[in-house]
């Protein structure tokens, strides 16, 4: 429908408004790899998913130290440009959700893995 | 709403400075934006074309997917069920009839161009079955967990390979004798779109560039390689993590050095000199090149998950590899390790092609068990039944594959 708005600031006025709309939902982010919903998580999708999609964050499990890290290492290698004031929050985000477990040396085999008479 | 659409909206968002009016503030890194770079969360598919669907996609964009374990059932991997490991953006449609292969380097006496027409006219032609595995195949076990794409065992494949052997291309430009190592360059981009980053460009020592089975390969399966799978021309190095195996190959430098392009330095595709204690903080330059990768091997038949009577055997099979060595021993266990049984293995078809195991196995009483397959290589190392040596960026972890049964 927004297609058919001819007007390029009544145009503006709309997306504004559905990005907010869809980053507040988290409907923007489908249903393959869902990032923690979280009020912080705006920045995260605004930095973080330009280059790749958000399964590089749900996949992993850092101390903040190790994503301050890897923030640095994606700088100084691969182009992502300073967070600024954002990086506080983009932080406290992944700290929150993408904090390691701990576990046993090796974990049992995954659920889907298992028989289902399992008892 | 079609993917089209979304896209267009989403690329319309952004440029419509969206962005400083979500989050409040002007945007700092709005300049550094490429233009068709789009901050989009996550795409709605995860099915790949030209692949299994059963393939499991670990990251869309770019796309990386692996194969269960009893998708990799058959003995010459079919095109549709390699994995898929992308570090940048795959070209959309190469035109292999103008695609030129270029040889070049510090260490070649003489740069050369070759269309693969070229190269097909030219050089004798070879097929090999090479197992590739990513370098990282394995991850998702590591505590502390490594960064990276979490791949559980499904980054390995051993499809039949077919093009010119790289040691015939290289002669052709005749290689200098201070010529240590080779490194490519491929046609992907950078994730960032700068157009002047190279996502990957890595290689091998030249004395392993130079062996038989070290291909330029245009074809898998006797087709055409897959567009995500290197189409149409890459390396092919069996036995060596599959990213010094470059794909959507356009040029290959010989070095007077170990080649130091993108994911060649830094800590990628590198483990400690020395173990370190899991955890640990490891400086860069105490970090060494993977060559070779371990023993290793699969239960693919039966899936993890089934049911079995009691009062039948239960027939196992699977494969194993063991990088530029033979596999000379396949134990199986029901017990956690407990005790061991043989099971038959076949000889490789060639160098760095995996090799084949099956066995019938029976069960003492009702109840849950776990299979575990362990391969010893020719020189008697075998796989550990642990996460071997830790390392920071989750790689070579060989331990022991288990499927899990109930016997009813
Ligand atoms: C300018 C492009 C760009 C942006 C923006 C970006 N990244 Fe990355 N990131 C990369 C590249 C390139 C890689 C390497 C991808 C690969 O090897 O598959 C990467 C890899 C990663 C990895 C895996 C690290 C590893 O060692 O393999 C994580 C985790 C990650 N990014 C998180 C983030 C987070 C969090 C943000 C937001 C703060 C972010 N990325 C923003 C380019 C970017």
């Amino acid at each position: 429908m927004i297609f058919l708005l001819k007007n390029r600031r009544m145009r503006r006025v709309w997306a504004a408004l559905l990005l907010l709309l869809f980053c507040a939902s988290g409907w923007s982010q489908g249903t393959t790899f869902k990032l923690a919903e979280d009020p912080d998580l705006p920045y995260v999708i605004a930095h973080c998913t330009a280059c790749h999609s958000g399964s590089l964050i749900t996949q992993n499990r850092m101390t903040r130290d190790g994503w301050l890290k890897t923030i640095r290492w994606m700088q100084k290698e691969q182009g992502l440009w300073p967070l600024g004031e954002h990086e506080e929050r983009v932080l406290n985000y992944l700290e929150r959700h993408y904090f390691p477990q701990t576990s046993g040396r090796r974990k049992a085999i995954a659920p889907h893995l298992m028989p289902k008479q399992n008892p | 709403m079609p993917a089209k659409n979304h896209l267009s909206r989403r690329r319309f968002l952004l440029q419509s400075g969206a962005f400083s009016a979500l989050l409040g503030t002007e945007i700092v890194f709005h300049k550094y934006l490429p233009p068709g770079l789009l901050p989009v969360a996550l795409a709605e598919t995860n099915t790949i074309a030209g692949k299994d669907p059963g393939l499991v996609v670990l990251n869309d964009r770019p796309l990386n997917a692996e194969t269960p374990a009893h998708l990799l059932d058959d003995k010459v991997t079919p095109a549709s069920r390699l994995f898929v490991r992308n570090n940048g953006i795959p070209p959309e449609a190469p035109d292999s009839d103008n695609w030129t292969l270029t040889i070049s380097g510090e260490s070649v006496e003489q740069e050369k161009s070759w269309t693969i027409q070229q190269l097909k006219d030219n050089f004798k032609h070879y097929s090999y079955q090479l197992t590739i595995e990513c370098g990282g195949n394995g991850r998702a076990e590591f505590n502390p967990p490594a960064k990276g794409n979490q791949w559980t065992t499904g980054a390995v494949g051993c499809p039949k390979w077919t093009g010119v052997r790289l040691k015939d291309v290289l002669q052709a430009s005749g290689i200098k004798p201070d010529a240590v190592y080779i490194g490519y360059y491929g046609a992907d981009k950078h994730l960032s779109g700068d157009p002047g980053k190279f996502p990957i460009s890595r290689g091998v020592p030249i004395h392993k560039a130079l062996e038989d089975e070290a291909l330029i390969a245009w074809a898998m399966n006797d087709e055409p390689l897959p567009l995500l799978n290197g189409f149409p021309l890459r390396l092919v190095f069996g036995g060596w993590p599959a990213s010094t195996s470059g794909k959507w190959l356009q040029k290959i430098a010989v070095r007077n050095q170990i080649h130091d392009g993108a994911k060649m330095t830094g800590t990628a595709y590198r483990v400690p000199c020395n173990p370190v204690a899991p955890g640990s903080t490891v400086d860069e330059t105490q970090m060494c090149i993977i060559e070779a990768m371990p023993v290793k091997s699969l239960i693919t038949f039966p899936k993890s998950g089934v049911s079995q009577a009691l009062t039948e055997p239960m027939l196992v099979r699977g494969h194993a590899w063991a990088g530029d060595k033979k596999v000379t021993r396949m134990q199986l266990s029901i017990d956690f390790g407990q005790t061991w049984l043989n099971a038959p293995l076949s000889s490789p078809v060639n160098k760095n092609a995996w090799q084949h195991w099956q066995h019938k196995l029976r069960f003492p009483k009702p109840g849950y068990y776990e299979i575990w397959a362990k391969a010893t290589d020719d020189t008697g190392v075998s796989q550990p039944m642990v996460l071997p040596g830790w390392n920071p960026k989750g790689y070579l972890n060989n331990a022991t594959h288990r499927i899990a049964v109930q016997v009813i």
